[in-house]
């Protein structure tokens, strides 16, 4: 059911000594966000009674601000007074629902902020004063007040306490009284106004207690809350106050302003304190009356969340999406050819998305096919957790397995988690708090215990916390999807001995980067600007270190999507994002400009990442120590997203080569039966190859066979250019013809022996030359399937 | 008694599998701590594990654990809260102090429960603020411009009077000298000298009076204006009511001609020239500017800027074309969260102020404080906290580090309330830049030698000290803070070049840290840092300078997003 609307409590928790550091040497986390990282578990609380907390977030000056369902009519305050009680209008139809209940768990039991905590006791007096129609001990302030109830003390029984309470109001004899309302809440007061502790009852124990006679209490009816059906859909009552809460905030809610603006702020330069000691104690500090606690609510209006969301003739198939009616036209909305960052922030098209979505996780792993292909549009930030789970192809009882992996026992490698934890992404508020580094720790343990054979790098760290914080309240999840995707994309990586692993890498990452843009290549090589030097963090992290996460999400969102070689595109796509730089710097230059990586604009590497993909054949990205089996049968959607690493292989496909020999190669290897697939040896195709532009037209590919004439006449691949190589021969009109072809794809042939390609390619390189690669195995690879012809002169 | 109060929740659990016989297959007895267990489920699953326990005992396990965490729990915060109710039944008396705290910590912590408080002194603040953000700011401004002249035609007209009393006694004295023995005896001359002195303290006392009574009366008048045009711009709509009787009465008092005596009768242009003896010598001689990126994911940019300038040009209040922007720009952020301060090095002295500090309290005093209280008041109170400061570090120090402190006493001389690193932080709305300033104490003299370094380093006292500034900065929205690179306000022979670069190395290498420390307080704000180095440096000093500071804060491409903008020293 849709709350009446939300609210939002907000208080400044306690501030921290000036003069204090952890005992690891780092600043204190203040308190603020503290309590934000412990708030989060609330979210997870629902229960027809509890007003669900939907977010917190920490405003400036340590105040946090606590988000939540809030049910005008009937809620109750779980910070006891009389008015919290009286002021509603009760009918039988009222469901109560408890709100503020949150304060105690996320304040660290009242640790975190000088504020009040509610109890037991708390409620039998209210309950009292209530049943008197009287406050008790009026006008008394609050140090008699205080001297009265610890006067209680003395008092062994809760008999005795209630008798001598009951004597400080008008009428002293209402309790005793036959009713039997009046008898459940004597029997209330019984349990619970004991002095000692032992001997009072628990609310648990209390309900009990009144469970035996229930025909007293009023059975709250279970579907309490009925907004006024006027004959139109609303869409607000399907959904869970936490998108909803998403949706007020695409609509434009401020709630940090809104609340703020019924709060009178005392100006910064007024609260400054006027004296400061060597050990950061301050001195003079004017009190800021807005620091001090205050239990209301501002409210936050949904009007312009239900306005919007009217339903009509045109937005509702938008709003209700059919996903099975198979209409040829695709719903979609007008907002997806806009830019990422502006549907992130429509709100209609969220609506849309959100409402897609979550039918799509609904009939998943049925509609699995269909969630990949909504995804290569993009993903609302408000699935994301879960769409990726679905992507990753998490399954099984991920729970169940969690639990039983041993995260307590000690092992070697909590040292270095406790180092690294704590300097991980810091930047984001809630991954900042105690409870992150726990969850993080938790997380990283559960992934080594669960896989014995590989072990920490640092970097780990960085690669969990993105999934710590899209999966914060879900560990299991976080902890699968982490699994998952190590294992597709950082296969071995994590091993002790990594190193031929990460060479491996590098080297095709280099060959890569000499395929699409040679010249930078030829540049860096020269400089001695290695891919050692600076890409084993992007890749052993998956750039999780090297970006702040609201752009590791963005460049995930895609990199998901595509086999296990496209975080090489990726590389390459931020090489030439900083070409310009690169072309122009020394080594020295280059060291101090990756240090620390300039900005990055990731839309842009996001979409120049998809293009490096698309325009390299696949079998250039081939790694020995690639995942060899694909875990899900899943069919590939395209040409694209199959993974050649885990094609079934011929004696067409690409075979390993030892790591030295690989060093010496300049460009990268394509695969026999990569070249007759894109050069349509064999028949045209009608997938859209690298080398097409559509699926109909002629691929553009050129082929340099550099053997001898005398072989080349003998057999050669259809269409190929023959152009015996020895060193030193001028390669200048060459490069003419082949540029006249524009070709995508330029296949270098030679001998499977001799290796004068390699030379060749350098200078094709040299040249500026893209899309230079070698064919695996020379021309005799060809030679026992019958592609190749004799020219015709 | 004691010993119980410190359970610390280490309990053991016992737990006997058995399967549908009545012979159990293992008996299970391990310690809990029941104040640490994070997960009962996990817990079980580990000890199931540890033990070979077949799974269907798993849920029952689960269930009696469970049950003992709880109970346990709670009894144990049970006897710990009986306890504590034990003692005031022992002890009735507790009750009166209990009260006293719980009352106290509801007062301090409540808005339901704290003492009322008027909304009287928020009241010209928020005026204020709404009138420089209207179309009233002008007339706020020249309001502001005319007391500035008159303030400044009194201390002329004092400096004046000081000026002939002070010859007049000089020749009285130099005539008495020529004739002792004859008319004068040495015991009338020694009369005169009291007299004299006596005068002249009476005509500074007279003057003296004259200024408080001046600059109340502005701060008076001009406050009750602000409230009263405030409330008649809110009753017109926001617009300036051109004949409201209240802007009238603010017109009349612009206009110089009927003014009161209040304000100046006399021409402004006067007054400049009267002031610009003071300010004209010193501008910014030369400045760099700097855009850098910190942090290791999420990069926060910052603006850094090298100025060479006299520490108090940013304070100087003149009606100088550039700097009168700079004025308005600083009173339309007095009451914003984006404040300027700046960073003085002073002595321990608090009563005698000297040197840098003498010469702010004359720029201070040029002109009235309409907002807070005057120095001299905000420096009695700074006496007060760093007495009650003092007294608290003396009793916490009384058993363990007595003989450091008893060293730390010695070296105090009576005043020194006032420790190295120590800084106090003083509230202006008359200066041309800032609102703040943050004096902080220091042995400047030591500070400049050539041996301090060795002995200042990452560690100092005033080292320590900027790492509080920049924290009270961060706290409390100050986004321009300007610090003196050198820790020294002016430079002396024993200052050389590699001195100099040394010194701004080691505080710029602290500020980063100090700033990248700040990013995880406030969540990384975009700040601007001024680094001042004292005029009289060299040009080749100031440019190995700008080197070092993008190889200190490592900015790369980003370097230089102003053009830079030298001027030549003059001198």
């Amino acid at each position: 059911a849709m709350p009446a609307l939300l609210g939002c409590m907000s208080f400044v928790t306690a501030a921290l000594p000036h003069n204090q550091c952890g005992s690891n040497g780092l600043p204190l986390t203040p308190n603020s966000i503290k309590v934000l990282g412990l708030a989060q578990k609330l979210k997870t609380l629902k229960h027809e009674n509890l007003c669900s907390y939907v977010d917190f977030k920490c405003g400036r000056h340590e105040r946090i601000f606590a988000v939540s369902e809030l049910y005008v009519d009937n809620v109750l305050d779980r910070i006891m007074a009389p008015s919290s009680l009286t002021q509603k209008e009760w009918n039988e139809f009222s469901v109560p629902k408890l709100s503020g209940y949150g304060l105690h768990h996320m304040t660290d039991g009242g640790t975190l902020l000088n504020g009040p905590l509610a109890d037991v006791w708390a409620l039998c007096i209210v309950l009292m004063e209530l049943l008197h129609k009287e406050v008790l001990w009026p006008d008394v302030e609050n140090k008699s007040l205080v001297k009265r109830v610890l006067c209680l003390c003395a008092n062994k029984s809760a008999q005795k306490n209630i008798e001598v309470l009951c004597q400080d109001f008008k009428e002293k004899n209402l309790l005793y009284e036959t009713d039997q309302a009046i008898q459940s809440i004597k029997t209330i007061l019984e349990n619970g106004l004991c002095v000692n502790l032992s001997k009072r009852a628990m609310p648990y124990q209390i309900l009990k207690q009144l469970d035996k006679d229930k025909s007293s209490v009023p059975n709250p009816t279970t579907n309490g809350y009925k907004i006024e059906y006027n004959g139109n859909t609303n869409p607000l009552l399907e959904m869970d106050s936490d998108e909803v809460w998403y949706l007020w905030n695409l609509a434009g809610g401020d709630m940090i302003a809104e609340v703020l603006r019924s709060v009178t702020t005392t100006p910064s330069v007024r609260t400054m304190p006027s004296f400061v000691t060597l050990h950061g104690d301050l001195y003079g500090l004017e009190p800021s009356p807005e620091n001090l606690f205050n239990p209301g609510f501002q409210l936050l209006s949904l009007d312009t969340v239900e306005s919007r969301l009217e339903v009509n003739s045109e937005n509702i198939s938008l709003i209700y999406p059919l996903l099975e009616l198979d209409t040829s036209e695709e719903v979609s909305h007008e907002s997806a050819k806009l830019p990422l960052l502006i549907r992130e922030n429509d709100f209609d098209y969220q609506v849309h998305r959100i409402a897609l979505y979550k039918r799509l996780l609904l009939g998943y792993p049925y509609l699995r096919e269909k969630l990949w292909k909504e995804s290569r549009i993009d993903i609302p930030p408000f699935c994301r957790g879960k769409v990726w789970s679905g992507l990753l192809d998490v399954q099984g009882d991920i729970e169940d397995q969690y639990v039983h992996i041993d995260k307590d026992t000690p092992i070697i490698t909590d040292r270095q988690i406790a180092v690294d934890v704590p300097r991980c992404h810091q930047y984001d508020s809630m991954l900042s708090s105690p409870i992150a580094h726990g969850k993080l720790k938790r997380v990283l343990k559960a992934w080594l215990i669960s896989h014995p054979q590989l072990t920490y790098w640092q970097g780990l760290d960085s690669l969990c916390a993105v999934f710590v914080h899209l999966n914060f309240n879900d560990e299991p999840r976080a902890w699968a999807s982490l699994s998952q995707f190590i294992d597709k994309y950082l296969h071995k990586f994590f091993l002790k001995d990594n190193s031929a692993i990460i060479q491996e890498y590098l080297l095709v990452f280099s060959h890569l980067l000499s395929f699409h843009d040679p010249m930078l290549y030829c540049h860096m090589t020269e400089i001695g600007f290695i891919p050692d030097l600076y890409a084993i963090p992007w890749f052993l992290t998956m750039f999780a270190h090297v970006f702040p996460l609201h752009k590791i999400v963005h460049l995930w969102d895609t990199l998901l999507l595509g086999n296990s070689s496209f975080p090489l595109c990726i590389g390459v796509a931020i090489l030439q994002q900083l070409r310009g730089q690169l072309l122009e710097s020394d080594f020295n230059e280059c060291i101090l400009l990756f240090s620390d990586l300039p900005e990055i604009d990731i839309d842009g590497v996001v979409k120049k990442s998809i293009q490096v993909f698309c325009q390299s054949p696949k079998s250039s990205t081939f790694r020995v120590h690639a995942r060899t089996e694909e875990k899900s049968k899943r069919e590939p959607t395209s040409y694209y997203t199959e993974d050649y690493n885990t094609l079934p292989k011929t004696e067409l496909s690409e075979t390993a080569i030892p790591l030295s020999e690989l060093k010496q190669e300049v460009c990268c290897r394509i695969s026999a039966d990569d070249l007759i697939q894109l050069g349509e040896l064999q028949g045209a195709n009608n997938s859209k190859t690298p080398a097409k532009l559509t699926k109909s037209s002629k691929p553009r590919i050129f082929v340099i066979d550099i053997r001898s004439s005398d072989e080349f006449v003998r057999g050669s691949i259809p269409g190929s250019y023959n152009f015996p190589y020895i060193t030193d021969k001028p390669i200048a009109q060459l490069i003419q013809t082949v540029l006249k072809q524009k070709p995508k794809v330029v296949v270098v042939v030679g001998n499977k022996g001799s290796r004068e390609d390699r030379e060749f390619c350098l200078e094709l390189l040299k040249a500026g030359l893209i899309g230079v690669c070698v064919l695996h195995g020379g021309i005799d690879i060809l030679k026992p399937i019958g592609v190749l012809t004799v020219p015709s002169q | 008694m004691a010993g119980s109060l410190l359970d610390n929740g280490a309990r053991v659990f016992e737990y006997v599998v058995t399967t549908g016989s009545n012979k159990p297959i293992q008996e299970l007895r391990f310690p809990i701590n029941v104040l640490e267990v994070f997960d009962v489920k996990e817990l079980v699953a580990r000890v199931m594990n540890y033990h070979d326990i077949p799974c269907f005992v798993e849920t029952g396990l689960n269930n009696k654990l469970k049950n003992f965490v709880d109970n346990e729990r709670q009894n144990l915060h049970d006897d710990q809260a009986a306890l504590l109710l034990q003692k005031i039944r022992d002890d009735p008396t507790l009750i009166d102090h209990v009260a006293d705290v719980v009352a106290e910590k509801y007062k301090n912590t409540w808005q339901e429960y704290a003492p009322p408080i008027s909304t009287q002194p928020n009241n010209f603040p928020l005026s204020y603020h709404y009138l420089i953000h209207s179309p009233a700011m002008q007339i706020l401004m020249q309001l502001e411009k005319k007391y500035h002249s008159a303030v400044a035609k009194l201390l002329s007209d004092k400096e004046q009077s000081l000026t002939k009393m002070c010859e007049r006694h000089r020749g009285e004295m130099s005539r008495a000298c020529d004739h002792v023995g004859f008319e004068y005896t040495t015991e009338d001359v020694s009369i005169l000298a009291t007299k004299q002195l006596a005068d002249t303290d009476r005509m500074q006392k007279h003057w003296e009076d004259n200024y408080r009574r001046l600059t109340e009366e502005q701060k008076q008048e001009y406050c009750d204006l602000v409230i009263r045009l405030a409330e008649e711009m809110k009753q017109s709509d926001n617009k300036l009511n051109e004949n409201g009787p209240v802007h009238n009465e603010v017109q009349r008092l612009l206009d110089h001609n009927r003014g009161r005596s209040l304000v100046s009768t006399r021409d402004p242009s006067e007054d400049v020239e009267s002031e610009s003896s003071v300010t004209v010598s010193c501008g910014i001689l030369m400045e760099e500017s700097f855009t850098i990126n910190l942090g290791a994911q999420l990069k926060t940019m910052h603006n850094i800027r090298l100025v060479v300038a006299d520490m108090l040009y940013f304070c100087r209040y003149s009606d100088d074309g550039e700097m009168e922007a700079q004025r308005f720009q600083t009173a339309m952020s007095l009451y914003s969260n984006s404040l300027s301060a700046i960073v003085l090095i002073t002595d321990k002295n608090l009563n005698e102020c000297s040197g840098i500090e003498k010469e702010f309290r004359t720029v201070c005093e040029s002109s009235t404080e309409f907002h807070f209280e005057t120095l001299q008041d905000q420096t009695t109170k700074v006496k007060e906290h760093a007495l009650e400061a003092s007294e608290r570090r003396n009793r916490s120090l009384s058993s363990e580090e007595t003989i450091e402190y008893k060293q730390n006493i010695d070296e105090m001389d009576g005043t020194g309330t006032l420790n190295e690193g120590d800084f106090y932080i003083t509230k202006h709305s008359n200066l041309s830049q800032v609102h703040l300033v943050f004096h902080l104490v220091a042995e400047e003299n030591q500070l400049r030698t050539k041996a301090s370094l060795t002995t200042v380093t990452s560690r100092h006292s005033v080292i320590l000290g900027l790492r509080h500034i920049l924290k009270v900065a961060s706290s409390h929205d100050i986004r321009h803070i300007t610090i003196p690179l050198l820790l020294s306000h002016e430079l002396t022979e024993e200052i050389t070049f590699q001195w100099c670069v040394k010194r701004a190395e080691l505080v710029m290498k602290c500020i980063k840290g100090f700033m990248m420390e700040m990013a995880t307080w406030d969540g990384g704000i975009s700040r601007t840092i001024q680094f001042v180095i004292p005029p009289g440096v060299s040009e080749e000093a100031f440019d190995r300078l700008r080197y070092t500071l993008p190889e200190v804060f490592r900015t790369t491409s980003t370097r230089n997003l102003t053009p830079a903008h030298r001027k030549l020293p003059t001198r």
